[in-house]
């Protein structure tokens, strides 16, 4: 008898079952704000009109101090961070907060959900760090340390995503996939502590 | 698994390159210690596993006034107490912007 492989008026009559697909659930990781971060297993070198887009879960209050979203292979240079007056500093191009653009000395949301960062790059940077800065790019010591979850990084590159790590399967642990690009990302300092359902 | 949360201890750099620097590679040096990261879950096990450490919990300021007095530890704290303590030892922001 030939077995039938698809047959999609078989399978509303309910005589064939689809396999269900692969779930994988969903978490964030939630960075201490001390000596977490994601870093990413090589650098990406970022071209002038790249997007890098990822999701962050906002704060309830101001931040009174910096946090890096995702820094520049350089000391002490932060591409996207929070500043202490509750801004957002962005070096080396303009970003859009949930599809807006983000107009200079703006507040940045304080309604404790998640929103989206769109950065899109004016000039070519190096970049190896997420959820923090560099104090040392050679010595890899950093501070700034993001104290929230970000997930969702990912790059665009001339409308074809390049690069994209989720940050959110907690299987994996420490060393999260990249789903796009061969580029994945570390959590020095991880435990298993650091999940949460999002 | 809710009821996980992280602990931190500051050991002496010199303890930690003798025999922590496999387990916690990445541990940041902060006024001369290692701090370590760990979870309420492991306590007991690092309690059982270093026998002869006198883990001590202090409060921030004590913690500093001991690392400042170079103790030995290990000096086991929460999160809002490593931060208070960094602080304290913190390195200058320098910023650079475009």
């Amino acid at each position: 008898m030939p077995k039938i492989v698809y047959a999609p008026i078989l399978e509303q009559a309910g005589f064939l079952k689809r396999k269900a697909a692969d779930v994988v659930e969903q978490w964030v990781a939630q960075l201490d704000g001390a000596m977490q971060s994601w870093q990413l297993t090589e650098s990406i070198n970022l071209i002038a009109g790249d997007k890098v887009r990822f999701k962050y879960k906002s704060s309830t209050t101001a931040s009174s101090s910096i946090k890096a979203f995702y820094s520049r292979d350089t000391n002490y240079f932060p591409l996207v961070s929070l500043r202490s007056d509750g801004a957002y500093t962005v070096n080396a191009g303009a970003i859009k907060i949930d599809g807006v653009d983000y107009q200079e000395g703006e507040q940045a949301p304080i309604d404790g959900e998640y929103h989206e960062i769109e950065h899109t790059l004016t000039t070519n940077a190096s970049i190896s760090l997420l959820g923090a800065g560099w104090i040392s790019f050679s010595e890899k010591t950093t501070l700034w340390h993001l104290d929230s979850a970000l997930l969702n990084f990912e790059v665009e590159r001339a409308s074809e995503i390049i690069h994209q790590i989720p940050l959110t399967n907690k299987s994996q642990g420490a060393t999260q996939l990249a789903t796009v690009g061969d580029i994945n990302a570390f959590m020095p300092n991880y435990t298993d502590a650091v999940w949460r359902k999002p | 698994m809710s009821n996980l949360y992280q602990l931190y201890a500051f050991v002496t750099a010199m303890g930690w390159a003798e025999s922590l620097s496999e387990r916690w590679p990445d541990a940041p040096l902060v006024g001369g210690y290692r701090v370590l990261v760990f979870t309420n879950a492991d306590y007991l096990l690092l309690k059982e596993q270093y026998p002869t450490a006198e883990f001590k919990e202090l409060t921030a300021e004590q913690t500093i006034s001991a690392m400042n007095a170079n103790e030995l530890g290990p000096f086991v704290c929460s999160l809002e107490q490593l931060k208070q303590i960094m602080n304290h030892f913190a390195p200058p922001d320098e910023l650079t912007q475009d």
